[in-house]
């Protein structure tokens, strides 16, 4: 005999849906994790190998990012890390069994930090390749 | 109704109790501690870097990366380094179940890219060992 879903899910609560947060979580965090598993190799390979055992020292930093390419990429891996990150914190959290509420919070939380962390990180980024940041942060 | 008891006190439906678990249970777990760890320092890394690069004065940003790049934090990398090959390659595996590739082989698929994993540690403790031991960092070469 067929039972509806809910239905079995009263009987047996193991038998429900994990509440992780819906289909777009669950694939778009597969999609980074691919593309991360590129990206992040990259910033590893070059960080690590580029100039192998030499000290990383800023003007290094700079001669790099003057290309497009790795100015670019190390925007794109920002967004893609940040996004694979809170969006991990975001379905390990709903597995705790939130209230819709509660859900819908801290969804805009994470966004809110996630779009913080990138524009502080894109604008270190934009000081290194172009000179130019949005603001300036004195700090040391 | 039985009456529910679950390792969990937050949400009493999910069981986690960890003697009940067998090798995936452990992947998931390792897959949510690393991935935890690895958020924290992501947001760390962010901060330490870019507050390097507004740090005034001229070569503050070489003496905070020399910092970073004395033999303690090489050692400490490794950890990093090992949390992130954990996660990377764990994360594969679930992307080839997800796409039904070695389901039914799941055992040989998990320990098969767990010698990945241990291989690519390896190899980065090799790489690290240098820079650890004081041996390996040269200064660059100017006007290259």
């Amino acid at each position: 005999m067929v039972i509806a879903e809910k239905e079995r899910a009263e009987i047996m609560p193991e038998t429900a849906p994990a509440p992780s947060g819906g289909v777009w979580a669950w694939l778009l965090q597969r999609v980074s994790a691919a593309v991360l598993l590129f990206f992040l190799g990259a910033h590893i390979w070059v960080l690590h190998y580029a100039a192998h055992g030499e000290r990383i020292r800023l003007d290094a930093v700079m001669d790099r990012l003057r290309s497009p390419f790795f100015a670019v990429v190390d925007t794109l891996l920002l967004a893609t890390v940040i996004f694979h990150a809170l969006n991990g914190i975001r379905m390990v959290l709903f597995d705790f069994g939130l209230s819709r509420g509660a859900q819908r919070t801290l969804t805009a939380l994470l966004w809110l930090f996630g779009l913080l962390a990138f524009i502080y990180g894109t604008n270190t980024l934009l000081y290194l390749t172009t000179g130019g940041p949005l603001f300036y942060l004195r700090s040391g | 109704m039985d009456e529910i008891r679950s390792f969990s006190r937050v949400n009493r439906h999910i069981d986690t109790w960890p003697l009940n678990y067998r090798l995936g249970m452990w992947a998931w777990l390792l897959q949510r501690i690393t991935g935890l760890a690895l958020v924290v320092y992501l947001f760390m890394h962010i901060f330490v870097i870019s507050s390097a690069v507004w740090r005034e004065g001229g070569g503050s940003f070489d003496r905070v990366l020399e910092h970073l790049q004395s033999p303690m934090f090489i050692a400490a990398d490794l950890l990093l380094l090992a949390a992130v090959v954990f996660h990377s390659v764990n994360g594969v595996r679930i992307l080839l179940f997800d796409l039904g590739i070695g389901v039914r082989t799941a055992k040989v698929y998990f320990w098969l890219l767990m010698a990945v994993a241990a291989a690519l540690v390896f190899w980065g403790v090799f790489e690290a060992l240098p820079f650890i031991l004081g041996t390996g960092l040269r200064e660059p070469l100017v006007g290259v």
